[in-house]
């Protein structure tokens, strides 16, 4: 008995002293930790970036943490509190002004102004603003994307519509159109019981609906709600239609778990961000590409947004640290991520102009269409306060999509409660 | 008498046995418990820790509409979800303490869906109450309701969907309890009975019932206090929605802790729960020696 306890010690022992060592091709090398999250394709994307950035950097080691997307957040608090963050991570801009605010990230203001290898007119000027927190600058933005239309382009021809890709660049892709291809792509069975669904959207889509007929929610520096205003209310009035007028768009009982998707082609138009593409790619029952959001009386504005990647401000190896977030967004970077990967809009113009870029060789194939969200996509006012109101917006949004509510009442209780919630001392 | 040395005392070993247990509870139990309460009197996002005195507690009874909607939800999960899950697991332990053939796989059969995780439990309920396909609806459109509830999109019907949904537990371990009971319950008394002429209903009212009520308040007590603690279904299957129906009390808690890094107010939140807990569990000890019978007690 005594010897097998006595190799049970030994073995414990041995596993201590070998954990406690560096590991071989560790030494000499600078390890910074990084730390994302996404699914196993966007696993595959990081994994590659890393290894191309440590083939050019042998002097730094990049330990890459991916964390669930529905955790991500906890975790990265937590560490953030506790003192043991990843020197840089990836950071939703939902999220980002709300740690910015509490002083988590290291500005990388002078880290710009002694590199010549950065330059902030590289890149489309949205994606520079929304990594910026009063004035200072902190996070260059990664997986830029818009909210675009995802559309079935089979379902378009069998129903004897014309594309809107081809609308749009004759410049007639309305919110006319929109609503034509709505009513004429939705299908019911014999019994009266949907089957198809022109068109999905979601509470985001209120952003553009309300931009394009000339209202806001939020005023744009985010500290007053303004939704109670005529163009707002009748954009929303046009949202609770799409379901209960024109019944185009399910409704939450005919939406519950996910009976329509855009891959079983029972959708023939999808709202949804750029980051979805390449989930769409594996569809092989029908043709599929994708097509800004139509114009409406006030004009084509979509919502467009990214994650930033920081810098955790106690880093040991800001230098090191600095090196991965450059690469990650600099040319060869954005090629593998963009062209290659095809992933995310790229945050760089001379990259958003490359042929490699515009044609490709899987859908979508409108890769302009990306390119033009920087002429029409707006960002989204997001303060530190962002995450107080969004309950009671959400809130009123479903009881107005349920029929619950008219859109103007819902609007004037939205106004008057979030104006409450934004008035007071956070707690 | 010379005094023992006080290794030599036996009071020492026993506490020296339990101490692994005590450890753990001042320090996982009692320490967190205290750290609470006085971050509940503080303004704490995990980044800044600010003093804030009665502030959080003012806040929630006078400005937080949404406190009143989540206690309110739960209160009234509560007043129908406890009475019918009593009720059903007596009634099964009854059903299951009969003397018939097969009673083993019967009892197995009954106490399987109490294994099912809490997860997977919700998410089989999320299809059983699906407006358009789900196994509840098409039952009802086949029995001729030709507009059934859409139940969990429905802000009036996601409550009683939950109450209904928390019947999949009446198998568990509140049955065994009524089982074991039920089988402590001497022969002796029903045979008089039986001399006496008592039928099975009146046998039911007058030895059952009044047998069994230690085990009801038990798991009365017990059942409350779960029910005020409902989370996992709703956080999984319709997040608080639609419009707030369904935020149960412990599930805005979490939200104001983990998604708005609230913590004082989180805190505080749970304290207020701690306080209603006791005091419904002492009106509870109070009121049960009205209608609770202990064998062998002298009244």
């Amino acid at each position: 008995m005594k010897w097998v306890l006595g190799i049970l010690f030994a073995a414990a022992v041995a596993m201590l002293v070998w954990r406690s060592m560096p590991e071989p091709e560790a030494v000499g090398k600078t390890t910074i930790r990084y730390m994302a999250w996404g699914n196993p394709e966007q696993l595959a994307a990081e994994m590659e970036l890393v290894a191309e950035f440590e083939r050019r950097n042998p002097h730094i080691r990049v330990k890459l943490t991916l964390v669930p997307g529905s955790a991500y957040y906890q975790k990265l608090q937590i560490m953030l509190a506790s003192g043991t963050a990843p020197d840089v991570f990836r950071c939703d801009r939902y999220q980002f002004p709300a740690y910015a605010h509490r002083g988590y990230f290291m500005p990388l203001t002078e880290f710009i102004a002694n590199d010549p290898e950065f330059r902030t007119e590289d890149y489309f000027e949205n994606t520079i603003r929304e990594g910026s927190y009063n004035g200072q600058f902190y996070g260059p933005n990664v997986l830029f994307g818009s909210r675009v239309i995802y559309y079935n382009k089979t379902a378009f021809e069998e129903a004897g519509l014309e594309d809107p890709y081809v609308q749009y660049k004759r410049g007639e892709w309305t919110l006319e159109q929109f609503l034509e291809a709505s009513e004429k792509l939705t299908k019911f069975d014999e019994r009266g019981v949907p089957t198809h669904f022109g068109v999905v959207i979601n509470v985001l889509d209120a952003w553009t609906f309300i931009w394009g007929f000339g209202g806001d929610i939020l005023t744009p520096d985010g500290s007053r709600c303004v939704v109670d205003s005529p163009q707002a209310v009748e954009a929303l009035q046009f949202m609770q239609d799409l379901i209960h007028k024109y019944h185009v768009t399910p409704s939450a009982a005919e939406g519950a778990m996910n009976a329509f998707t855009f891959e079983s082609g029972r959708v023939a138009m999808l709202f949804n961000w750029a980051g979805q593409a390449p989930i769409y790619r594996t569809i092989r029952d029908f043709q599929w590409d994708v097509v800004p959001v139509p114009a409406c009386r006030a004009g084509r504005i979509s919502m467009i947004k990214g994650n930033q990647l920081l810098m955790y401000y106690r880093t040991e190896h800001p230098r090191e640290a600095w090196e991965f977030m450059k690469f990650y967004v600099s040319r060869d970077g954005e090629k593998i991520l963009c062209t290659r990967l095809r992933r995310g809009m790229p945050t760089r113009k001379d990259v958003a102009s490359m042929p490699e870029y515009l044609q490709s060789t899987q859908p979508p194939f409108h890769n302009d269409v990306w390119v033009d969200q920087y002429k029409f996509g707006r960002e989204l006012p997001i303060t530190d306060r962002w995450a107080h109101w969004q309950r009671e917006w959400n809130t009123r949004f479903e009881l107005m999509m349920l029929g619950r509510e008219s859109a103007a009442d819902m609007a004037r209780t939205a106004q008057a409660n979030i104006n409450a919630t934004l008035a007071e001392e956070p707690f | 008498m010379r005094r023992l040395r006080f290794w030599h005392r036996p009071a020492f070993w026993g506490f020296v046995f339990i101490a692994p247990w005590i450890v753990g509870y001042l320090c996982f139990t009692v320490g967190p418990m205290m750290g609470s309460l006085l971050l509940s009197f503080c303004q704490y996002d995990l980044a800044n820790l600010k003093f804030a005195g009665l502030s959080n507690y003012e806040r929630l009874f006078t400005n937080d509409p949404l406190f009143w909607k989540s206690l309110w939800n739960t209160a009234t999960y509560t007043l129908f979800a406890v009475p019918l899950g009593l009720t059903g697991s007596l009634m099964l332990a009854v059903f299951l303490n009969q003397k018939v053939r097969g009673l083993a796989l019967y009892r197995t059969l009954y106490y399987i869906p109490s294994l099912v995780p809490a997860v997977a439990t919700a998410l089989l309920w999320n299809y059983v109450f699906n407006a358009n396909f789900g196994i509840l609806n098409n039952s009802l459109r086949s029995a001729g309701m030709s507009n059934p509830p859409q139940w969990l999109q429905d802000p009036n019907w996601a409550l009683p969907a939950f109450v209904i949904m928390s019947l999949w537990g009446i198998g568990g371990g509140r049955m065994i309890i009524f089982l074991a009971g039920l089988q402590g319950i001497p022969d002796s008394y029903y045979e008089a009975a039986d001399i006496d002429g008592a039928g099975p209903l009146s046998k039911f009212r007058h030895i059952t019932l009044p047998m069994l009520t230690p085990m009801i308040f038990f798991n009365m007590v017990l059942g409350i206090i779960g029910s005020f603690q409902v989370f996992t279904a709703a956080y999984i299957m319709t997040g608080g929605g639609p419009a707030n129906a369904t935020l149960f009390y412990v599930l805005y808690l979490f939200r104001q802790a983990f998604e708005e890094f609230r913590m004082g107010y989180a805190s505080a939140m749970a304290w207020v729960l701690f306080v209603i807990l006791l005091v419904c569990t002492g009106i509870q000890f109070w009121q049960a020696k009205k209608w609770v019978y202990y064998e062998g007690e002298v009244k």
